[in-house]
């Protein structure tokens, strides 16, 4: 971590975002305050409606709060106009997407180069893209056009291309999402490396609570709002938040019945995990296909496993360097912790 | 983003849409072809127009008797006198008196053909910028002695003798049931832009016509042709030649002139003016489909612009600003019109020079003709076409917010 500006590269204070939609107002967002401090990964959860996705917009500046206040390193963004968030996105942020957002017509080193044409520092564009698709592990594709490129090769790229301009923070929306378990370890291992070699600071969205109980840190976002710390341990244990507020109202007792399960086994990332598909296909059996929802579980939990490799053994550490005393900042992964340290 | 980046990118746009960049082209392309055709056609009429209008002489009036404009009492006719008259003025170098009144010619063989016949006097060759095909021209000697001799028109030549083999000069046509030989056939000059041959002509000496066949009043002279010299400006000239034939003709003053006094200068002007009128309307008409062509563009700028929302906010999140995202689609519907204005004025020369070949070959003399000016103005109108209607799809990409324009899949 070199030079910063200010404490936090992400300081907020009661960030609102309302909509109006006919007559009603619809709080997106209500009085967010949250801090991430340089070097950290943090992951975003929330049930879908949550209002997590309107915060990572505003976060990555590509919208704004109606009310509040926001400060990306040190600089406040809440007042900025449309030119000035560009810039500010371009210099100061790289965004991986779930659909990794590639275009086709395009070559890697192309798309990679993309975020230079906005930018004023065009230097040696050719030789950075590349060198960035080199630690990417990509070095050797540098031609070819995302359609010759598996889905995780793809996201590599994007990934390449979120780190052109060496950001501040990397903002990743569900990056594994649309990938499977193999490709979705991967761009987990590189994200992790990239937090843990590079220091750089990576906030996530994610969906997928077995990615979310390995992340140092867990922002939960319940009706826009953070969640509260009870809210917060129960986000991470949920086998599927969606699912729980969909469908939870239907089946109460087998949602209940799998939170139990998971509160009492923390820890065994090999036992969780057969427990887990146990329970979360049974519930979603009712609901959805069963078949897809076992191959679901199963890659998204592979992405968990890179998390849990690299951060299983840190997180006390983790909590220890997480600043004190922010009552909406929460402790990572409590429950899991202490089972795994006693 | 520099201009260089942004053609190359909007290039490799329209190339991943082969069908649509080119039916899109289309419009503009026939747009700019026809303006081009029209204008290229029109300007090549106004320059054979204004040429064959320069070949009588800028320095040339014509006198002739009447008012075309104003009723007046009594009219005089021109006689010798006035053109003897006028040669005492001193300001031209030729005088040439000419009478004309149409006959119908026969030949032997039976052929007939309607014609007018003008008597002449020798100098009158150079006025009327006729060449001689074989023969000779009328000479002062037949002048002075009434000569049954008769040059005649390449057309005239034709009609009356079949048989082109036979050299014509010698032969004998008849004039009013007088016998004329013929001493020379004058070089096709083709028909005039008026539409009328200018080879129909048949030319014999004046005292000839005077004395022999228009016989109405034996001075008389339908009109004359007045070569004024180049020391002497042709305005000068005019109200001089005026001032004489009112005082010889007895005009009061305050009544208008009995006569006509015509500027090759003034008609060239007028021409030129209604030719230039006749070239803009042309232009203006094609410029209708040019118009249609650029509506063409800005509806296809807009399906694209919905095409690539997505591509539109993942550039925004990426850092582009609004001028950014508009200068990629001016810059594409630009090329677009630009690549289409280019072909579209190729077309429309290749059109022009066509049209003008085919008309030449069916006997009226047209020439293609274009300004160099006026195809750097087609390009840059091209380009202003494309600009023009790119805007309004240009400024909807750039106006798209990113968080929405991510969101369209």
């Amino acid at each position: 971590m070199t030079e910063k500006n200010g404490k936090n590269v992400i300081h907020t204070e009661h960030l609102k975002k309302y909509y109006i939609m006919g007559d009603i107002e619809v709080r997106a967002l209500h009085d967010i305050s949250l801090d991430v401090n340089y070097g950290e990964f943090t992951a975003i959860m929330g049930p879908s409606g949550s209002g997590k996705s309107t915060l990572m917009n505003i976060l990555g500046c590509l919208d704004r709060p109606t009310g509040g206040l926001y400060i990306l390193d040190g600089t406040d963004v809440s007042s900025m106009d449309d030119s000035q968030l560009a810039e500010v996105r371009n210099k100061k942020i790289g965004f991986v997407f779930q659909s990794f957002n590639l275009l086709s017509r395009s070559s890697a080193l192309e798309n990679v180069m993309m975020p230079l044409l906005y930018s004023r520092n065009k230097d040696h564009a050719k030789e950075r893209a590349a060198e960035v698709l080199d630690l990417v592990g990509l070095g050797s594709r540098l031609g070819h056009k995302p359609k010759e490129l598996s889905g995780g090769q793809q996201q590599r790229v994007a990934i390449a291309r979120a780190l052109i301009n060496d950001p501040e923070i990397i903002m990743a929306d569900e990056p594994t999402g649309n990938l499977d378990s193999k490709s979705g370890k991967e761009i987990m291992q590189i994200l992790i490396s990239l937090n843990q070699d590079k220091g750089k600071t990576i906030l996530m969205v994610t969906h997928d609570p077995k990615i979310g109980r390995q992340v140092p840190r867990v922002i939960s976002v319940f009706d826009g709002m953070i969640g509260t710390e009870e809210e917060q341990e129960i986000i991470k244990n949920w086998q599927n938040p969606d699912f729980l507020n969909v469908s939870g109202l239907k089946k109460p007792d087998s949602a209940s019945v799998s939170l139990k399960k998971e509160q009492i086994n923390p820890n065994g990332n090999g036992k969780m995990k057969n427990e887990a598909k146990e329970t979360v296909s049974n519930p979603f059996s009712d609901t959805f296909g069963t078949d897809d929802n076992d191959l679901e579980e199963e890659e998204e939990s592979s992405a968990a496993d890179a998390l849990a490799e690299a951060f299983g053994n840190r997180k006390k550490v983790a909590n220890e360097e997480l600043p004190a005393g922010k009552q909406f900042l929460v402790n990572p992964i409590k429950g899991n912790e202490e089972g795994k340290t006693a | 983003m520099n201009i260089s980046t942004l053609i190359i990118e909007a290039l490799r746009n329209l190339l991943s849409n082969k069908v649509r960049s080119l039916l899109t082209m289309l419009g503009i392309f026939i747009g700019v072809g026809a303006v081009i055709a029209m204008m290229s056609i029109g300007q090549g009429a106004k320059n054979s127009i204004t040429d064959q209008m320069s070949s009588l002489g800028t320095q040339t009036l014509y006198l002739s008797a009447g008012n075309f404009t104003e009723n007046v009492r009594n009219p005089q006719d021109l006689t010798n006198s006035d053109v003897e008259a006028i040669k005492t003025l001193g300001i031209a170098d030729i005088v040439a008196p000419t009478v004309s009144q149409p006959f119908t010619l026969s030949q032997s063989n039976g052929n007939t053909v309607n014609a007018s016949v003008t008597g002449v006097i020798p100098e009158y060759l150079e006025i009327s910028n006729y060449e001689i095909e074989s023969g000779s021209y009328i000479t002062q000697e037949q002048l002075d002695e009434n000569s049954m001799v008769v040059v005649i028109g390449s057309e005239i030549s034709d009609s009356l003798f079949s048989n082109s083999n036979i050299s014509v000069v010698g032969e004998t046509i008849r004039i009013s049931g007088q016998p004329y030989t013929v001493i020379g056939v004058l070089k096709s000059k083709g028909s005039s832009t008026m539409g009328t041959s200018q080879d129909q002509v048949v030319f014999m000496p004046l005292s000839t016509a005077q004395n022999r066949l228009i016989t109405r009043q034996r001075n008389t002279v339908g009109r004359i042709s007045i070569n004024v010299k180049d020391s002497v400006s042709l305005d000068q000239a005019q109200t001089m030649i005026e001032n004489l034939m009112r005082e010889r003709h007895g005009i009061f003053e305050g009544n208008p002139d009995d006569f006509t006094i015509m500027n090759t200068q003034e008609i060239l002007d007028t021409l030129n003016s209604i030719m230039n009128t006749f070239v803009l309307f042309l232009g203006g008409v094609a410029g209708i489909s040019l118009l249609v062509g650029g509506i063409g563009i800005m509806n296809i700028m807009l399906v694209t612009v919905t095409e690539r929302t997505k591509e539109i906010g993942l550039r925004k999140a990426l850092g582009a600003k609004k001028r950014d995202i508009l200068a990629q689609f001016l810059v594409e519907s630009s090329v677009l019109s630009l690549v289409g204005g280019i072909l579209g004025i190729l077309f429309g020369l290749g059109l022009a020079y066509l049209i003008a070949y085919i008309a030449t070959m069916m006997g009226t003399e047209l020439h293609a003709s274009y300004n160099p000016l006026f195809i750097l103005g087609s390009t840059l109108f091209s380009v202003a076409i494309g600009l023009f209607f790119g805007i309004y799809p240009a400024n909807q990409a750039a106006k798209l917010q990113p968080v929405i324009a991510l969101r369209t899949e």
